[in-house]
């Protein structure tokens, strides 16, 4: 395909889908669901009470304060257990039980303990980015070619130089992978966190247009953006995932 | 003829109601109102009962009335919703001006466990979370409903104006026997220990003994007569709407009530016999 | 040849038995029972809410 096409196909997609949408709802008559029309007046109803920029804005801090707990917690862990066949199968069972469990299914206790607001949103972001990012260090940690890890032993490497100059560099690649994949599901379950009485935030937007009577304009406002934010956070992870020092991890050139 | 059908949230009551997968509903006035305001062609018919809410806070509180809980934080079923509208009625008795108090809507079924764990200050809620409270042995009632607001309402039964145009018996049959039930109950303690009973096994699965609390400590702490919609009540709450903002514009009484099932149903007399009917309320 | 045969029959094997429990255990018949009667003759459905 030329290069102009595979500029203008996207864009074609998005045109013929919002015009799919757009007739669906002009054909069914319906006075419940809205069209792109309506969504779009929805937004500016929101940009003009100045709330829009807000919300977008308290959703990324509470997602960034979840995934950073996260990572600072999740990445030290997963290097240690990938390094200690000992402490990974003592910390197995547990991280296994735990990692399947819907943050929705936390919320009464994220409720008992953090209060309502955005302690309790945080924690359930964070909970739901730390099992895929531990188990993700794991396996990126003990998928280092064995010859790596004798090379430094070789050279007489202390192990926290070993850890720090060969293991961590060498597991980067795949780890950035699952941080990126971790991201994306901390952003996914902002809607899920933001149910705990906050009053402001994207998830917040879905819930209190639900709350509202028949505002579903906002609500699939809502859910557009955060799709957008989504799709913008997951290309900025794959331009770190391009960055020199872990390339190599990725393609032979 | 009818399907009872169980719900845990109003907005899940709203969209199944807006979208016709339902035809009737118990929900809380305001909300009724608000969405016959936005359009939906919807009617409130009847009232589900009178009283048997109450602003609930804990037991080592030291609160002696509402103006104690200045800057608190008191969870409410929803922004439509009747228990919300008596905060703003206190606080206007008391002098008290909204942003004095911070409000959180929450399903009705988290805010005992909330208030246990001091997530919230205080709850203003129908029954049974009250007696869950008090029962528990963290929860003190601060005021009952009914101190602040007399002849205060909450759940109403709505109707689709299909429903109402298509098929008036069916819509009648169920007033009446709420009509009944509600005349029933009220003729004592013997019958609301047998409601409790089977309310709580067959259509809430909650505790019996739950449901005794609140239908009996006092007798009088729910009422379910008279139910029939009276324009002052309901002028009172739309006015309340409307001052407290989630109300646009001023709707009449006669555009969201039709009041000819309530009439209808006034010759009705209690059940006669000792079980129970299918109105689940 | 054999294994793939025999994922298969277990695959299809455990989606029926998840589809049979989810209708025994999941479904509440009445209502969808209730969606095919004729018009005339079908129950109204009232929503409550276990709170008054």
């Amino acid at each position: 395909m030329k290069r102009w096409q595979s500029r203008i196909s996207p864009f074609l997609t998005a045109v013929l889908l919002l015009a799919a949408w757009h007739a669906a709802v002009v054909w069914t008559h319906t006075r419940i669901f809205p069209g792109p029309v309506q969504v779009l007046a929805g937004l500016k109803d929101l940009a003009g009470r100045d709330l829009l920029a807000g919300y977008v804005r308290d959703s990324l801090l509470r997602v960034s304060a979840g995934y950073l707990a996260a990572v600072a917690l999740g990445l030290p862990l997963g290097l240690m257990l990938g390094g200690s066949p000992t402490a990974a199968a003592a910390l197995n069972p547990p991280i296994q039980i735990m990692r399947p469990i819907s943050p929705l299914a936390w919320i009464p206790l994220a409720i008992i303990w953090f209060g309502v607001g955005s302690g309790a949103a945080v924690f359930l972001i964070f909970l739901a980015s730390v099992f895929p990012i531990i188990v993700a260090t794991i396996d990126a940690v003990r998928s280092i070619p064995p010859v790596f890890r004798n090379a430094g032993q070789n050279f007489g490497l202390p192990s926290a130089m070993l850890l720090r100059k060969v293991i961590f560099p060498a597991a980067l690649p795949q780890i950035l992978v699952g941080l990126r994949i971790a991201l994306g599901i901390a952003w996914l379950v902002v809607v899920a966190a933001e149910m705990i009485a906050v009053d402001s935030g994207l998830g917040y937007l879905i819930i209190d247009s639900r709350n509202a009577g028949q505002r579903y304009d906002l609500v699939v406002a809502g859910m557009l953006l955060i799709g957008i934010v989504g799709v913008i956070l997951d290309s900025i992870m794959r331009r770190i995932e391009t960055l020199k020092s872990v390339r190599w991890g990725f393609c032979n050139d | 003829m009818l399907l009872p059908r169980k719900f845990q949230g109003f907005p899940e009551i709203k969209e199944a109601l807006i979208s016709g997968r339902i035809q009737a509903a118990f929900m809380v006035a305001p909300m009724a109102i608000a969405l016959r305001s936005q359009g939906v062609p919807i009617r409130i018919v009847y009232l589900g009962h009178r009283y048997g809410s109450a602003v609930v806070v804990r037991k080592d509180n030291p609160a002696r009335s509402f103006r104690d809980l200045k800057n608190k934080t008191i969870a409410i079923p929803s922004r439509f919703s009747d228990e919300r509208l008596i905060l703003f009625k206190v606080m206007k008795e008391y002098g008290m001006k909204p942003a004095d108090i911070r409000m959180v809507e929450m399903a009705p079924a988290d805010v005992t466990g909330a208030l246990a764990a001091h997530a919230i200050d205080a709850f203003s809620m129908g029954e049974p979370h009250p007696s869950q409270a008090e029962m528990g042995g963290f929860g003190r009632v601060l005021f009952q409903a009914r101190e602040h607001w007399p002849d205060y309402m909450s759940c109403v039964l709505v109707v689709r104006q299909d429903l109402i145009t298509e098929h008036p018996a069916i819509v009648q049959v169920m007033v009446d026997g709420i009509a009944r039930s509600g005349l029933w109950l009220d003729a004592g303690r013997p019958h609301r220990e047998q409601a409790a009973d089977f309310v709580g096994r067959y259509y809430y699965n909650q505790d019996p003994k739950l449901l005794l609390w609140a239908l009996t400590n006092p007798l009088d702490r729910v009422t379910y007569t008279p139910l029939t919609p009276f324009k002052k009540d309901f002028d009172l709450v739309r006015d309340l709407m409307l001052e407290s903002g989630v109300l646009d514009q001023s709707i009449e009484f006669n555009q969201y009530v039709d009041p000819q099932f309530a009439e209808g149903a006034k010759i009705k007399t209690a059940w006669k016999y000792e079980a129970g009917d299918a109105t689940a309320q | 040849m054999t294994d793939t045969r025999r994922i298969v029959t277990g695959l299809l094997i455990w989606t029926g038995v998840v589809s049979l429990l989810h209708m025994k255990y999941n479904l509440d018949w009445s209502v969808i029972l209730n969606d095919y009667r004729a018009p005339e003759n079908r129950k109204v459905n009232v929503a409550y809410i276990p709170v008054t």
